[in-house]
């Protein structure tokens, strides 16, 4: 299960990524209501991409880039799209948060998060808001950062 | 006729202007790519992999974690 890249050249991005061996994808989706940007079983044969072509699952993985679905330069909105997905729903429906804390137990699966921020030479790298941080981790998530900016123009002799 | 691909980064990190130079991309392109790449594989960061020269992207035991081209 694959959907297609649709991303453009954003600078920024965050992604959360279920895995285990016993995961079931659909589960996953069906609790947090979102398609994967990528998802397969432990075993299965699917299409990485055009040039990748077909790879076997090592372990089950759910896994959702928020650039396919967040058109914004603030990392703050698209940690924002994932706890949203977390957040309670409506109130005849049972909070997804708790509900994918108890497949994560029952089906002994690991929760992680990246946060992507690209900037030019010499600019500062944004901050992850607390809250967001500690709403993530309440899954629980790790979090982790890829911070990097573009290495200086080399200078003329 | 095109020959064998060549290995055009093989390091933990970010990889240099150098390799996007040598893909014909942006940093910011090959940045992107490889961080969907290695953390869909969940691979973090600092975890080390190939790139080559067709755009592949292996890990240590040589299985295949994606292309950078079809994440671009």
């Amino acid at each position: 299960m694959t959907r297609p890249n649709k991303a453009t050249r954003q600078n920024t991005f965050a992604t959360l990524r279920l895995s285990g061996d016993r995961l079931d994808p659909d589960r996953i989706s069906a609790i947090l209501r979102v398609p994967p940007t990528k998802a397969w079983r432990k075993g299965e044969r699917y299409i990485a991409g055009q040039r990748t072509g077909t790879l076997v699952g090592r372990t089950g993985t759910w896994f959702l880039a928020t650039d396919d679905l967040v058109k914004s330069p603030d990392l703050g909105q698209h940690l924002d799209f994932l706890t949203n997905l977390l957040s309670q729903g409506p109130q005849d429906q049972s909070d997804r948060l708790v509900e994918l804390r108890e497949v994560m137990v029952r089906d002994d699966l690991k929760a992680d998060v990246s946060c992507f921020w690209h900037g030019k030479a010499g600019e500062q790298p944004p901050a992850i808001p607390p809250e967001k941080t500690k709403k993530l981790r309440s899954l629980p998530a790790e979090i982790e950062a890829d911070f990097d900016t573009d290495e200086p123009a080399s200078q003329a002799p | 006729m095109r020959g064998a691909p060549i290995i055009v980064w093989s390091n933990p990190g970010n990889p240099t202007n150098e390799v996007s130079r040598a893909l014909g991309i942006q940093r910011q392109q090959l940045r992107r790519a490889l961080h969907r790449i290695k953390r869909a594989q969940g691979l973090k960061g600092a975890d080390r992999v190939t790139i080559w020269n067709d755009g592949s992207v292996t890990d240590s035991q040589d299985n295949v974690l994606g292309n950078v081209y079809d994440e671009t």
